[in-house]
């Protein structure tokens, strides 16, 4: 919301720029769905053709308003933190932010015997060894 | 006039797919005219061209006349 009237620059009864092409990319990506379902659907050779080229088109201009937003400071996905660099910097935040504890309730348990627990690396090499 | 033999699907498809070019053009059309940006306005003259050879090759697909420039 923030966002969106950090952007706005124009009046009201009147999109601002950065609305404008936010809208047209938004067209731009459900028109891009829209030809690759056509593509997958159709069975004429010459169709298909025909909507791949299009697809094409679709998918430079969606490029090109991303640039452009880009550009004026209007289009900046933060970069994911990848798991593996997070692990090794903050393993304890790593394991809280992506759910990797024991305790997760995606973790396999079978209750107080602790079988299927995740186990750290030196506790499955120690029982390897041993 | 080229007339495909499109099965139904293909031409719901193809019938939306021109419904949503054109108002593509449409919306490019008013946004390069309310554009305050001189660079923006022109990259969306160039996307509204684009769209309108879209439309057409999708009119050919179809088998309907196609869009012409009035004078």
């Amino acid at each position: 919301m923030s966002r969106q009237k950090q952007f706005s620059t124009v009046t009201r009864n009147r999109l601002s720029d950065h609305d404008m092409l936010l809208d047209l990319m938004m067209t731009e990506k459900h028109l891009s769905s829209l030809y690759d379902h056509c593509v997958l659907e159709t069975t004429t050779p010459v169709v298909s053709d025909a909507i791949e080229r299009l697809q094409a088109d679709t998918h430079d201009n969606v490029h090109t308003l991303f640039i452009a937003m880009q550009q004026h400071g209007w289009y900046n996905p933060e970069q994911a933190e990848s798991s593996d660099r997070l692990l090794k910097s903050n393993p304890k935040q790593a394991y809280k932010k992506f759910d990797l504890t024991s305790e997760s309730k995606y973790a396999g348990s079978s209750g107080p015997r602790g079988s299927g627990r995740r186990v750290s690396h030196e506790q499955r090499r120690d029982s390897l060894t041993n | 006039m080229r007339q495909n033999n499109l099965n139904p699907k293909e031409r719901a498809y193809l019938e939306g797919a021109l419904q949503v070019e054109n108002l593509c053009i449409a919306k490019c059309s008013v946004y390069a005219d309310q554009c305050a940006d001189h660079e923006l306005k022109n990259m969306l003259f160039r996307i509204t061209k684009d769209k309108r050879q879209h439309a057409n090759i999708i009119k050919q697909e179809l088998g309907k006349p196609e869009w012409q420039h009035q004078q």
